[in-house]
């Protein structure tokens, strides 16, 4: 068992009983990596932070279900993500928009730069435009690094399934941000040969 | 190696899946091949720039929302289930629930009928000596239509007062139970083994009398 189960694991054991340090423990360990894969996943950070303290909520209601079989980062996530797909399809269903999203959006401009922030932002925004099945699945292998096992478990897929869905993702990501990404290869290389406009 | 074998490999390089002969194999191939070399850039740029993202954290007060929220539900599971609100669980929610898939269910039939052109249901003309009308005492007997006095019913023509039906029919979007019979009603005795089955909304008079007449 690796280290950061183990330690899910004592935590877990403690929150099981009733001891509440160990549970904000827990919650000081994923509140972050929650809130980037659903911020990503519903471009609200409000919303995001409200379904992270809901699937909290949630572990700590069901704390006696915990089935130790599993990592806890399984259970977590799965949790999380499924309260964001029930936020998707309920904004599917309802049509829920953000003026201050539309706003925000509206002022985004290119950074002229082509330093590495630059690219990081391209590149959430390019997230931002995947399908929900290949942007799931980026976010929790590429950004949380997780292994593909879990993944696949978080997701409820094959493990196949998954790492047909990543390679999808990554190239989809890859043709978007081509232009840019030719730039800073040609940057890092020291070529002399301009590059295309952009 | 050709290049789409090599593209689908430097996806899986990323992850370090690669066996060494694959390893090898793409290797070789990217050392010959410029346009999957730079694609290999650009797999890795893409896996690196995702580690290296923007965190969006929490905001500071998160974990004492947090706790409120947790004593807040933790209060809810502790306070004891006073009898209205589990008479209200068992008995007041499943009956809302049956009245909603009533309303539901009746709902779905007026609309499956409506889809199917205000279809006559066919058990009302059909059913051994049930469906009666009452206007007329006409009743069904073995699918045929007979008086109250055992006569048969004859078919004829459409007139004034079933054209007068049939637009009370379209007016109100449906069709009347006894808009057969009607039908019947008026034609005449050449007839006698008719077998009235359905209506359908866009008949003319005429297709009306014909199919009334089968």
């Amino acid at each position: 068992m690796d280290t950061a189960k183990a330690i899910d694991h004592a935590l877990m054991r403690r929150v099981q009983k009733d001891q509440y340090d160990a549970f904000e423990e827990l919650v000081d360990r994923y509140k972050t990596r929650l809130v980037n894969v659903i911020y990503r996943m519903l471009n609200d950070q409000n919303e995001a932070e409200d379904l992270v303290q809901e699937t909290f909520l949630r572990v700590w209601t069901h704390r006696q279900d915990y089935d130790f079989s599993y990592c806890l980062s399984t259970w977590i996530y799965t949790i999380a993500l499924n309260l964001a797909k029930n936020e998707l399809r309920k904004r599917r269903k309802f049509k829920f928009f953000s003026l201050l999203e539309m706003s925000e959006k509206g002022l985004e401009l290119p950074d002229p730069k082509m330093g590495p922030s630059a690219l990081g932002h391209m590149l959430e925004g390019a997230i931002g435009k995947l399908p929900s099945k290949y942007k799931e699945a980026f976010l929790l292998r590429d950004v949380e690094q997780l292994p593909y096992e879990e993944v696949a478990q978080i997701l409820g897929v094959p493990l196949g399934t998954v790492k047909s869905r990543v390679n999808r993702a990554r190239a989809v990501l890859k043709d978007e941000l081509k232009p840019k990404l030719e730039q800073s290869r040609a940057m890092s290389q020291g070529s002399l040969v301009p590059v295309r406009a952009l | 190696m050709r290049c789409r074998k090599a593209r689908w490999y430097l996806s899986a390089r990323c992850d370090g899946t690669l066996s060494e002969r694959q390893r090898r194999g793409l290797e070789a191939h990217l050392d010959s091949c410029e346009e999957c070399r730079r694609e290999g850039f650009f797999f890795s740029e893409i896996g690196s720039l995702a580690t290296r993202l923007e965190s969006h954290g929490t905001r500071p007060d998160f974990n004492l929302r947090m706790r409120a929220a947790i004593r807040r539900a933790d209060e809810a599971a502790a306070r004891p289930v006073t009898w209205p609100s589990r008479l209200a669980t068992l008995v007041l929610r499943p009956a809302l629930v049956a009245a909603g898939v009533v309303v539901l269910g009746l709902g779905g039939l007026g609309a499956w009928s409506m889809m199917r052109g205000g279809e006559v249901p066919q058990a009302g003309v059909n059913e051994t000596s049930s469906a009666v009308n009452p206007r007329y005492g006409l009743s069904v007997r073995n699918g045929q239509l007979a008086t109250q006095a055992g006569e048969l019913i004859p078919v004829n023509g459409i007139d004034q007062e079933t054209r007068r039906l049939q637009e009370r029919y379209l007016e109100a979007g449906r069709l009347p139970r006894d808009y057969v019979m009607e039908a019947v009603r008026l034609g005449d005795s050449n007839n006698a083994n008719l077998t009235p089955r359905y209506v359908l909304p866009t008949m003319s008079p005429d297709q009306v009398t014909k199919k009334v007449s089968y």
